[in-house]
């Protein structure tokens, strides 16, 4: 049956034919004709954020907890230039993020008509692709490419963008008889490579290695090669290691994990790197927050880069042998060739590496003890949203993450004000089971006016804010290198219990270690979003430390006594 | 350092451009020359870049253009190991005292006279990047009006032609230096 419709009825049913069931957006004067053709969709909820960076935030940590894509909507101009750092974020963590921007009406493009920005424009370096849709008879292919390309491969944002007067052009539309969604593209840019020989030789590197390590980052996660991993690490006694997001690929409480590298990375960590032989790289693009000093970076290692996108193979360390494929297809493979063994010496030697550290926290508030309460409070199927700073990397560390993909984070773009609205995105695409939006007071600031998305939504996401009045990470970098010169860190908070009640959601502030647990039973308990404000250590650093472009063989364990003035 | 060509099969579609040029701005390589223009295939268009730059610097160019969607190719030859030529119109003033020294460069670089007028003459020629800077050295001392100068267009070697070294060989420039007046 076909009947007559205009741009923006047609562009609902194309959301609906991909089988999206979430729009987080925010109306306005360029995109009113699809705003006006939602409610005759019901499938589609529409989510009312506050500003629309929660928009995109909300549609890619749906995305990442859903491995589907997140769906975000403003209207041109602001509302489109407001999406701008949600849309980046998505772009360098491989999010498959749509956005659909309104904008003026053909007729207006280019006279620079009320609320005209150039969104396309704007975005282009920031996007897996964008797309204008010029005329109404181009929407069914373009949206339908639009979803195509944000999932297949490597996934990344993709902006679509609609003249007014195409929202309300008409013409006539059936529903496809296939159903119109999840058509398989084949990209001429991916080739499937013949990794015969490469896979060879990457067994045969593996398996002569003497002190093998297994690097692990978010192309595992996106590719759900979770179980093939952990089969090759077993049979070939391969400790993990597991990047800023790559973390929860692989169980923290399996004997083989070894934990986070890098610039926060712990000393055995790192130095189980800069000792090896063989790095086997999994899904990660080796980051200069990783790697520190490229040309430090594990001096004796031969390297193996499995990735999905052949522009990350050697693109920022040497690569021994490349190998371009899904994770779960390579590393399943190379598991066959690789003979069984154990490391065992190699094992020990690394946790010979291991340090303790001893600090002490104000009301013994330390970062393991509120995480721990936090674990044990949630109970199993929590997912942890963490914000940008300090308490990113004591999140990262000291969680203990044993399911897969539950534990999120901005690492590439390093986006502060991440968490609440991303925690927003998690609860619809894990409902039912917790969320915690774990932020600084910096960060929360940033978009702590997403409580109103909650309470009018419904979305009982908890939030943690470690307050330390300090915009904490810059403070250290400021007490580290720049003489204890505090320029523009220290950071007012209102009282976030008061902003709690005037927002009506439950708000706990804990001052001493012993009111942890009993703030974070609350939170979990209450039906609704509830907040819990834990007033932490003033100048608690994050140990140990890689100085920025640094050996990852130099940590920094403990604060300089006479800090250098740079 | 080296000189390298960039060719690059995109999708007939400004965005396409747009987004090919936007990735080699942001890398800031020095780009000695762009060229877009029309393939055989309908709906392709080659854009062809000379950058200078480090082997690997390039080849991350090349592999971000490769993840564009348009993009259905890009190669990447030294320039020193390809067939590329740029295109010019020059125009030259001309007295009466050295049109016959001016006759003689044109002839000598296989250039061609397309408009003439008692004051100047229109000149086209075409060539690889050496002999173009070669040939306007020689305009010069005449007097260089306007110049309007393509960017450099280059075909990838067959696998068949690369094996058999069978570009056939540019008209050289070197051999008229001395035939230039001063």
């Amino acid at each position: 049956m076909s009947e007559i419709l205009s741009g923006a009825h047609i562009l609902c049913r194309l959301l609906e034919e991909q089988g999206v069931e979430l729009v987080f957006g925010y109306p306005g004067g360029a995109i009113m004709p699809f705003y006006h053709a939602l409610p005759e969709t019901p499938a589609l909820r529409h989510i009312l954020v506050r500003h629309e960076q929660a928009a995109a935030h909300a549609a890619d940590g749906y995305a990442r907890a859903s491995g589907r894509p997140g769906v975000c909507v403003a209207t041109s101009g602001p509302g489109a230039t407001n999406l701008v750092t949600g849309i980046a974020t998505a772009q360098m963590d491989s999010s498959p993020v749509v956005a659909i921007t309104g904008q003026v009406s053909r007729a207006m493009i280019g006279r620079d008509a009320f609320q005209e920005t150039d969104v396309i424009g704007i975005t282009l370096p920031i996007t897996k692709h964008s797309v204008v849709v010029d005329d109404i008879t181009e929407l069914p292919e373009k949206v339908r490419e639009a979803f195509d390309i944000a999932t297949e491969g490597r996934p990344g944002p993709v902006l679509i963008d609609v003249p007014k007067d195409v929202q309300n052009q008409k013409m006539e539309w059936s529903r496809p008889a296939n159903g119109g969604g999840h058509r398989i593209v084949e990209s001429p840019n991916r080739p499937i490579a013949d990794l015969g020989g490469n896979l060879t030789a990457a067994a045969q590197l593996v398996a002569s290695a003497r002190r093998p390590l297994l690097m692990v980052g978010h192309g595992v996660i996106l590719g759900n090669a979770y179980a093939e991993v952990r089969t090759l690490a077993e049979k070939a006694g391969i400790p993990v290691i597991t990047t800023l997001l790559g973390i929860s690929a692989f169980p923290e409480s399996h004997p083989l994990h070894l934990g986070m590298p890098g610039m926060h990375g712990e000393v055995h960590v790192n130095r189980a790197i800069q000792h090896a032989d063989v790095i086997l790289g999994i899904g990660l693009r080796f980051d200069d927050r990783v790697t520190g000093n490229t040309a430090a970076f594990a001096p004796q290692a031969k390297i193996i880069h499995v990735d999905l996108d052949p522009g990350e193979i050697g693109k920022n360390v040497p690569v021994a042998v490349g190998l371009v494929g899904s994770a779960k297809d390579i590393v399943a493979r190379l598991t066959e060739l690789v003979p069984a063994r154990s490391c065992e010496s190699w094992r020990e030697e690394i946790a010979g590496f291991k340090r303790e550290r001893h600090e002490s926290y104000r009301g013994d508030m330390s970062p393991e003890t509120i995480l721990a309460a936090i674990r044990e409070g949630s109970g199993p199927g929590a997912t942890i949203v963490s914000d940008v700073g300090q308490h990113q990397m004591w999140v990262a560390k000291l969680y203990g993450y044993q399911e897969p993909n539950s534990h999120i984070s901005s690492g590439g773009l390093g986006t502060m004000g991440f968490a609440v609205p991303a925690a927003i995105g998690v609860h619809f695409a894990r409902p039912g089971r917790p969320v915690w939006a774990i932020s600084g007071d910096g960060g929360f600031q940033m978009n702590m006016q997403e409580i109103a998305t909650m309470v009018q939504e419904g979305i009982p996401v908890k939030m943690a804010i470690f307050n330390n009045g300090y915009l904490g990470m810059v403070r250290q970098w400021q007490q580290f290198f720049h003489g204890r010169r505090y320029s523009a860190t220290p950071i007012w908070s209102p009282d976030y219990v008061k902003l709690a009640e005037a927002y009506g959601i439950a708000g706990y502030r804990v001052e001493q270690a012993r009111q942890i647990d009993e703030a974070v039973a609350r939170a979990v308990r209450d039906p609704g979003p509830a907040l819990v404000e834990f007033l932490i250590e003033q100048e608690a650093n994050v140990f140990p430390m890689i100085p920025p472009g640094g050996s990852l063989s130099e940590p920094i364990e403990s604060a300089p006594a006479a800090a250098p003035v740079p | 350092m080296q000189t390298w060509v960039v060719a690059v099969l995109l999708r007939d579609d400004l965005l396409a451009l747009n987004r090919a040029t936007g990735i080699i701005r942001r890398r800031n390589l020095p780009v000695g020359s762009v060229s877009l223009g029309p393939t055989a295939r309908p709906g392709t268009l080659r854009l062809t870049c000379v950058v200078t730059a480090d082997r690997a610097a390039t080849e991350r160019v090349a592999n971000a253009l490769r993840k564009m969607i348009e993009v259905e190719e890009v190669v990447v030859h030294a320039e020193a190991e390809c067939t590329s030529r740029e295109h010019v119109l020059v125009r030259v003033r001309v007295s009466p005292a050295q049109l016959s020294g001016l006759l003689d460069v044109v002839s000598l670089f296989e250039a061609t006279i397309v408009e003439e007028s008692p004051q100047d003459l229109l000149i086209e020629a075409t060539g690889t990047a050496p002999f173009m800077t070669s040939f306007l050295r020689a305009l010069e001392p005449f007097g260089i009006i306007d110049m309007a100068r393509g960017g450099t267009v280059m075909l990838p070697r067959t696998p068949a032609g690369a094996a058999a070294g069978a570009a056939r060989p540019a008209p050289a420039a070197p051999r008229v230096a001395a035939a230039i007046p001063a």
